[in-house]
């Protein structure tokens, strides 16, 4: 987690969905500060949305990101999509939703809270 | 008391066999009855999704994800005891390693909205047609291999 499930009407190309990987990974690490192996991205193709829109994002994230961090995940992911869809910015929706960190599991551990990485990694190398 | 959930796992297509598809189903419902008493009834909904579809750190992944609801307000102990066993019987049985899956076990009203918000990107007018699709993929699995299950793909 977090985990970002991209739905769209028709396939992506390998070169679209990478685009569109790349982007989320690095915009959610970069806003948050969690490490790229917690960025899961998933496509799900052949979904029928609304005309008006292209795409659409689930973003299942740990709880404890303020307002403002959201806000902006939401932009700038929605933003990276169109740009990769050669889209338009109103033409994605997106839908945010909190999971407390404690009640998952990856990477074999119970995951840490929002910037307590570096001790749960620390943890996991004593295992 | 009688409870009942769906749980949702998510894999890569053809990278788990039928026979263990089975026994992780019959473990399952045993995770679930040793923490939430022996009355707990599950259904398990089995998404696959093909090779390409699915990325962590940027690069492809066949990893599973599993959505294990539990009664709303379950206790954190009790919560980490039902994660930890769902995770032995993934690593005993799919030959999966224990960094490699993925197990949200989220109040029962969160799973309610996650599974909302998946129907609520359908549009109004197509969603009964996608309901039927759907119900319609998940009666035949059940009626050819026993399982309900679908893909992450409309």
């Amino acid at each position: 987690m977090p985990l970002y499930t991209v739905s769209t009407k028709t396939n992506l190309s390998p070169q679209h969905k990478n685009e569109i990987v790349c982007a989320i990974t690095e915009i959610h690490c970069q806003l948050t500060g969690a490490p790229a192996d917690f960025v899961q991205v998933v496509f799900s193709f052949g979904v029928s949305l609304p005309k008006q829109f292209d795409a659409h994002v689930t973003g299942s994230i740990r709880s404890g990101r303020t307002q403002e961090v959201k806000a902006e995940l939401t932009e700038k992911i929605c933003s990276a999509i169109a740009n990769a869809l050669n889209s338009e910015r109103h033409k994605i929706e997106s839908v945010l939703l909190d999971v407390p960190a404690k009640w998952v599991i990856e990477g074999g551990e119970i995951m840490p809270q929002p910037g307590e990485e570096d001790e749960w990694y620390e943890q996991l190398s004593t295992h | 008391m009688n409870q009942s959930f769906t749980v949702v796992c998510s894999v890569m297509e053809a990278k788990l066999s039928n026979q263990q598809k089975d026994q992780l189903e019959n473990e399952f419902l045993k995770n679930y009855q040793d923490v939430f008493g022996t009355s707990t009834r599950i259904k398990i909904l089995w998404m696959s999704f093909p090779e390409g579809q699915a990325y962590v750190a940027g690069k492809p992944s066949s990893n599973p994800t599993m959505l294990a609801p539990v009664p709303d307000n379950t206790d954190q102990a009790k919560r980490s005891v039902f994660l930890y066993s769902l995770l032995e019987s993934w690593v005993t049985l799919s030959g999966y390693k224990k960094d490699q899956v993925v197990i949200s076990a989220a109040d029962q009203s969160l799973a309610d909205q996650f599974m909302k918000t998946n129907q609520q990107r359908v549009s109004s007018l197509k969603r009964p047609l996608m309901m039927a699709k759907i119900i319609t993929r998940l009666i035949r699995s059940k009626i050819q291999v026993g399982r309900l299950e679908s893909s992450i793909n409309l």
